[in-house]
């Protein structure tokens, strides 16, 4: 029986190494990039001819907190160049000759996440697992009141996140009393920050051609 | 059910499993086995995950109730994967893209029966069953720094076909090919596929 145990629990130990690796995720922060489109399918994109797009983003940041406006001017740029690909005309002034269609409005936020890890961990089990054979004292798994449990350890570790939406609507029809903007397309490109401004710049212009890409409805056809 | 009741019974379920495993071992007309599985997604799981499963393993043991048949028990876990890079997908009016992850845990707990051809246990035998049982299935979905999941307990079945090839007295080598077929639960798709598992198998 002491033999047959030992050989369980070494081909138990056999398969759970070949199995135990688990199978991988995001390894670099762009294969978090995430970009989302969202529009109304009853508005009519042909019609716009000019819009307005600011020359700032709106950063939301913490009180007190100065926010970083460094790619500012290159995430705007992008924007401009898209939308004049549309053929549509900016106007930096909402009060301009022609009156601009609609309005664009920009916003950025940083949200740090925190992950909190088991160990031992693995992926599907709502529990640590973690097989014992010591001698011919005892053996046992946790959790089942057998043996000795192992719990293991815990540790956290944190990211940024970054998300850079753009929202268009019509001025006019803004709901002024009940302080409703009715967005008829939106965008936006969300994934954990890096370090490099020029990686970071890549990722935003990947991001924002992305979003014009699988926005067809734009062209108004 | 909540998910603290759930373990509890999968807990109970495991040390019943177990115990049949130890009880197996120990019993003069018992068998057991440990099998590397390898699985290979069909149907909605597979247009889920096309990429088959090289993660997996499956603990059985058998008790003979006579020179053909026995009963017993099975516990798999294997795990499907797919890395699906700078995916497009809808959902009513939003569109999403991104690399997607996706993940399936799949923990089949049978109860089974085979029939062997054959008597003698010193040879090669042929061997047809199948099991019935409850499945913890758990389909995650990863794109961004976003995870969409279901992890829901299901009923299903599994046919089998498979054979014994003695190796010593008491030592054979296990190669089985079985299909899984699992019900949908609550919104969940139903699951299938076939699973191949060699290893080795103890006892009389």
């Amino acid at each position: 029986m002491k033999y047959l145990l030992f050989k369980i629990g070494t081909l138990v130990g056999i398969v759970f190494t070949l199995t135990a690796c688990y199978p991988g995720g995001a390894e670099y922060t762009s294969d978090t990039d995430l970009v989302v489109t969202d529009y109304n399918p009853d508005y009519d994109f042909g019609d716009i001819h000019y819009y307005y797009l600011s020359d700032s983003i709106n950063h939301i940041v913490e009180e007190d907190d100065t926010p970083d406006r460094t790619l500012d001017p290159f995430v705007i740029g992008l924007l401009e160049d898209q939308l004049n690909a549309l053929g549509w005309e900016r106007s930096t002034d909402t009060i301009a000759d022609p009156e601009p269609d609609v309005s664009i409005v920009v916003a950025a936020i940083t949200v740090t996440n925190y992950n909190i890890y088991q160990i031992p961990w693995y992926g599907g089990w709502g529990w640590g697992w973690g097989w014992y054979y010591k001698g011919t004292d005892y053996w046992g798994y946790p959790g089942y009141g057998w043996g000795y449990p192992y719990y293991g350890y815990t540790y956290v570790t944190s990211y940024d996140v970054g998300t850079l939406a753009w929202f268009l609507f019509e001025p006019d029809k803004v709901d002024i009393e009940d302080e409703l903007i009715f967005v008829e397309w939106a965008g936006v490109i969300n994934g954990v920050l890096g370090s490099s401004t020029s990686s970071t710049e890549d990722r935003i212009e990947r991001g924002i051609d992305q979003a014009f890409n699988q926005s067809s409805y734009l062209s108004g056809e | 059910m909540n998910d603290l009741k759930k373990q509890i019974i999968m807990k109970y379920i495991l040390t019943i499993l177990v115990a049949l495993l130890i009880s197996a071992a120990g019993y003069s007309q018992g068998l057991y086995s440990i099998n590397y599985t390898t699985s290979y997604g069909v149907g909605k799981t597979g247009d889920y995950i096309k990429s088959p499963s090289f993660r997996g393993m499956t603990f059985e043991g058998r008790g003979f109730i006579s020179d053909h048949v026995s009963i017993g028990g099975l516990f798999t876990w294997s795990t499907f994967y797919e890395k699906l890079g700078g995916a497009t997908f809808n959902y009513e009016n939003a569109t999403f893209t991104g690399t997607q992850y996706r993940y399936i845990n799949a923990f089949p707990l049978l109860v089974q029966a085979h029939y062997y051809l054959g008597v003698d246990k010193y040879e090669t035998r042929l061997y047809l069953g199948g099991g019935l049982g409850p499945y913890i299935i758990n389909q995650r979905t990863n794109v961004g720094v976003w995870s969409v999941e279901e992890k829901n307990w299901h009923f299903g079945f599994s046919p089998e076909v498979g054979v014994l090839l003695p190796i010593s007295m008491d030592t054979r080598i296990n190669v089985s090919f079985r299909y899984h077929y699992v019900f949908k639960a609550k919104d969940t798709i139903d699951h299938s596929w076939f699973g191949l598992s060699v290893g080795l198998a103890w006892g009389e």
